[in-house]
């Protein structure tokens, strides 16, 4: 077996010829790789389709604004009508800030509470959502001792997670406000703990949900609501 | 190309500048190192992605090789005194039957050793090399396989490369065509970079000045290596 001993051989300087036909190929294959590839992928800019086709534009997007489901969910209006953190999340809280905005409940509404808490280790997650039909409201405040980074977001049991909207993504201790379900299907929260120490989240919430769901690690469980007496809406 | 062309003094010239540029390209992609892993943005969209998406995938694995300053050094090292394309070839071939192989098992088995050990790793390989093509281990009566190396080394490059592409937490859904598109990716950057390397050490190779810099070369990509290695190992800790 010969191995190339680190000596220096004396080699020629290619020709003129070579370095012609050389540079002719490294400038097409230049151009190729940007117009197809670079440009699509780093700008988003993308002349013959083939990004978009092929998904390398989505490359491009920069930054949380850049979020397609935050940009569909914020194109929304009255579905999500933040309110102060002290204002309760009741039923009288809920019809007065519905009243206010002009947004009737159906009158198939049936208002029910629901008091829900978790403990997330460092750097663990959670996602919970309640299950809303078109239309139906409901007012919630979930809070936390340090903030968390959350993602409020909403699935259409049509459509299903490509359909996604999320209505805020952003880090905060609490988060209270009145929800109008603009389609059928999960409406809730991807909560992370970014820090080293235990936090636990609890939400109160009080609307027409007929149900909740938890995904975690193992995958996605429904779950009992809290405090479930039902009572006749409108 | 059978006798070393008669250089003009213009020529000489030439080649001097295209080295001062060669090197002050070196030093911007070193800069670019830091910024070496794949983007918040990228990251974003990724976990977003849910099913085959070869062609994002491909792209990822190329700019990776592309803008890696240690798997570049590296290669660079491997080549440094190879001209002839056919060992080439077979050099390249050994590093890229090495990171495929722990590229590949180790996402599909999800292993994850800790990525400042394994870039550190990637960074001593530098070093190695350098040391290598110094003539270091001649001198002190070490007869290391040059072939089995690059092949141990590659395996290494491939960890470095399975951590990046499990920290972009990529789906399920899809992985074995997402994580081969990235593999065959990550050939094509090298294919890029190696051909830009060859070229211009080549260049370099044509003139008297290869002779008296080849050593000072291997000491700089040896501190570039050390560099790196020292950089990572400072993370690990501080970690």
């Amino acid at each position: 077996m010969t191995e190339p001993q680190p000596t220096i051989q004396p080699v020629a300087l290619p020709s003129r010829r070579q370095v012609a036909v050389g540079s002719a190929v490294a400038i097409v294959v230049a151009a190729v790789a940007m117009v197809f590839f670079i440009l699509p992928a780093e700008l988003g800019i993308d002349p013959t389709g083939f990004g978009t086709r092929t998904g390398l534009t989505g490359l491009a997007q920069k930054g949380p604004a850049a979020n397609i489901y935050l940009e569909r969910g914020l194109k929304r209006t009255n579905v999500l009508l933040p309110l102060g953190a002290s204002a309760k999340p009741d039923e009288a809280t809920l019809r007065a800030t519905l009243a206010s905005k002009g947004i009737a409940i159906p009158s198939s509404a049936v208002l029910v509470s629901d008091h829900w808490q978790y403990e997330l280790l460092p750097y663990d997650s959670i996602e919970m959502k309640y299950k809303l039909s078109q239309g139906q409201p409901m007012v919630f405040a979930w809070r936390a001792a340090v903030p968390l980074h959350y993602d409020m977001h909403s699935v259409p049991d049509e459509g299903g997670n490509p359909a996604t909207e999320s209505f805020a993504i952003t880090d905060a201790t609490s988060q209270t406000a009145v929800y109008v379900a603009p389609f059928t299907g999960i409406h809730g929260w991807f909560w992370q703990n970014q820090t080293l120490n235990p936090v636990t989240v609890s939400i109160d919430a009080t609307g027409a949900f007929t149900g909740a769901v938890i995904f975690d690690q193992a995958g996605e469980h429904p779950r009992e609501l809290a405090s479930s007496s039902p009572r006749p809406g409108a | 190309m059978r006798a070393i062309a008669p250089r003009l003094p213009d020529t000489e010239k030439a080649l001097r500048l295209l080295g001062a540029i060669l090197i002050a390209a070196v030093l911007l992609l070193s800069a670019q190192a830091f910024a070496h892993d794949l983007s918040e943005a990228n990251k974003t969209y990724v976990q977003s992605i849910n099913g085959p998406a070869p062609v994002p995938f491909f792209y990822l694995g190329a700019k990776h090789m592309v803008t890696g300053i240690d798997h570049i050094l590296f290669l660079i090292g491997v080549v440094f005194f190879l001209y002839r394309l056919r060992d080439i070839v077979i050099y390249v071939s050994l590093f890229t039957l090495g990171h495929s192989t722990t590229l590949i098992l180790g996402v599909l088995l999800g292993t994850g050793l800790n990525s400042y050990i394994v870039d550190a790793i990637i960074g001593f390989s530098v070093v190695y090399k350098a040391f290598e093509n110094m003539g270091g281990f001649r001198k002190i009566g070490l007869a290391i396989n040059t072939r089995l190396a690059v092949l141990v080394f590659g395996l290494f490059h491939g960890l470095g490369l399975a951590t990046k592409l499990q920290d972009l937490g990529a789906g399920k859904n899809g992985l074995l065509t997402n994580l081969i598109s990235f593999n065959v990716g990550v050939e094509a950057g090298q294919v890029i970079a190696l051909a830009i390397v060859v070229v211009l050490l080549n260049f370099w190779r044509a003139t008297p000045s290869f002779a008296r810099g080849a050593f000072g070369a291997n000491l700089l990509l040896l501190a570039a290596g050390a560099a790196l290695t020292i950089h990572q190992l400072a993370g690990y800790f501080a970690s």
